[in-house]
């Protein structure tokens, strides 16, 4: 398929960027900072911090990217060739994945060995950074700045973390009320890989996160041809 | 290869049109110019063959496409060279041209052939961060011409050049549309379209009130006579004019060419930039 290659190329832009330098560190102090903990928190700090941090860069990283490669000027030249717009999102959200997985498991194995949970704690990763990336993408291509796309940011990914307030023992954990929210779906897989769910949680989990990173792409494509698509050719020095 | 009639565009939100209903036809192989001002309509027009505006009115047809349901099997058959010369900065340029060129689907050319044609392939794994707007230049005509494109629309491509790589540019232009590529050049340099263009276009207020071949305009709307320059007996410089019609019996002429003391001869054609001023009453820049 054309442009299935770039995919690599997004991965090697994001080496050239540092973003794996960057995520390397990060996965390093996370790991010393799980190992000095008691053994009693290292379970419910190791979800947290796999749904906070890995789980989600990618609503940051991508925000950086389309910033760069809008201030770059790339689209223009990117857009008046086959490549579609579709490859474009499946590619950049795949190869941001693929840093949240191995950022993810790295960390897990680091600090609990290969465990089984270790798959389930990759697919919760994997489902939850599809969606933060397209989320991301789609905030992205609206802002002009950095700091309009922090500003922007928290509105639209604030109501996502209303499950954390369930986790943390603020509110009930009532599956009828928060279930139908991704990040329910991302903390019940996480979850998972630390202790035993039913079955019928884990299929909801992922419905839930399906249906809206299916939402969130349908999102991103219209706001990137919003945004972006419609000014191919206005041209940036 | 390109028939456009009656081609009208309104951006959102405007309240006038920026394209007023403009017709042309562009023939296999030409070397087509869009001159004129800023705001003129050119980036509109050439945006629109290029499929990247689709809400206009009249019929733009390309490679026999309508562009308005042309999809992405359109850009297997173009190349596009946007003024400003943008890539992944933190790419070589073989790395650049190797992504772009996995986007197609079709025969692509080999990139490390078009950087030679260039004069860049010294530079070929150097980061494009590093490149001047020349080296840049350069790299965005190869990226254009990475997929052998039937029709090349090229934006201001001497921009920022030297003149040895302009005519290295001007060149390679000159070898695709004899090889067969349509050419569709904007730009306001008059000096690259006289020296391009089979035909121009001016385009000014978004209609076109004139298209002929630069050296017809020239010749045409130019006055018939030649100036002579000559040093007189004091050693300093004099000019005369002469009729071209009948200069070959021209005593004046004869004597001066005679005496041995002549500079220079030149006709007295019609620059493009004299030639756009006078039919639209507007400069160019």
């Amino acid at each position: 398929m054309p442009g299935a290659p770039i995919f690599f190329y997004d991965i090697k832009l994001q080496v050239r960027h540092g973003f794996y330098t960057a995520y390397g560190l990060v996965c390093g102090i996370y790991i010393l900072l799980l190992y000095v903990m008691p053994a009693s928190m290292r379970e419910t700090v190791n979800v947290l911090l796999t749904f906070s941090d890995p789980s989600a860069l990618g609503f940051f990283f991508i925000g950086g990217l389309v910033l760069l490669e809008r201030g770059q000027g790339i689209y223009d030249s990117l857009f008046v060739t086959p490549y579609r717009l579709e490859q474009y999102l499946i590619s950049k959200t795949l190869s941001l994945t693929l840093l949240s997985v191995l950022s993810a498991v790295l960390i897990h194995v680091s600090v609990f060995g290969f465990t089984a949970g270790a798959g389930v704690l990759a697919a919760g990763t994997a489902f939850t950074s599809v969606f933060f990336t397209l989320l991301g993408l789609g905030v992205a291509v609206k802002s002009r700045s950095v700091n309009g796309f922090f500003f922007l940011s928290s509105f639209y990914s604030l109501p996502f973390m209303l499950p954390l307030l369930s986790y943390g023992g603020f509110i009930g954990a009532e599956r009828w009320l928060l279930g139908w929210l991704p990040t329910w779906g991302s903390l019940v897989l996480l979850k998972s890989a630390f202790e035993p769910t039913a079955a019928g949680m884990l299929i909801q989990a992922c419905l839930v996160l399906a249906f809206w990173s299916v939402l969130a792409f349908w999102w991103a494509r219209r706001q990137f041809a919003r945004y972006v698509l419609a000014a191919v050719g206005e041209g940036i020095q | 290869m390109i028939e456009v009639n009656g081609l009208a565009y309104q951006y959102p939100g405007s309240s006038s049109q920026v394209l007023k209903g403009i017709d042309f036809h562009i023939a296999k192989g030409e070397i087509f110019g869009f001159l004129g001002p800023s705001g003129a309509g050119k980036s509109t027009t050439q945006n629109i063959l290029i499929g990247a505006l689709k809400g206009y009115t009249g019929s733009v047809r390309v490679l026999g496409l309508e562009i308005r349901g042309a999809g992405s099997r359109y850009y297997e058959r173009i190349g596009v060279a946007f003024e400003f010369p943008n890539f992944y900065s933190r790419l070589t340029a073989i790395e650049n041209l190797q992504l772009f060129r996995s986007l197609y689907s079709g025969t692509t050319e080999e990139p490390m052939k078009l950087l030679e044609a260039v004069g860049l392939s010294g530079h070929a794994k150097e980061k494009v961060a590093g490149f001047s707007k020349g080296m840049r230049m350069r790299l965005n005509l190869c990226r254009a011409l990475l997929n052998r494109p039937e029709v090349l629309f090229l934006d201001e491509p001497t921009s920022g050049l030297d003149p040895v790589n302009a005519k290295m540019l001007k060149d390679i232009i000159r070898e695709r549309s004899r090889e067969g590529t349509t050419i569709v050049l904007t730009t306001h340099n008059m000096s690259a379209a006289e020296q391009l263009c089979n035909r121009v276009a001016f385009l000014v207020d978004g209609t076109i009130p004139l298209i002929d071949s630069p050296r017809a305009l020239m010749v045409g709307l130019g006055s018939r006579k030649v100036v002579v320059e000559y040093r007189n007996q004091n050693g300093s410089m004099e000019s005369a004019g002469f009729e071209l019609d009948g200069i070959g019996s021209d005593p004046a002429f004869q004597k001066l060419l005679s005496s041995g003391t002549v500079e220079t001869i030149h006709t007295r054609e019609a620059t493009l930039e004299q030639i756009f001023i006078e039919v639209t009453g507007r400069g160019l820049s």
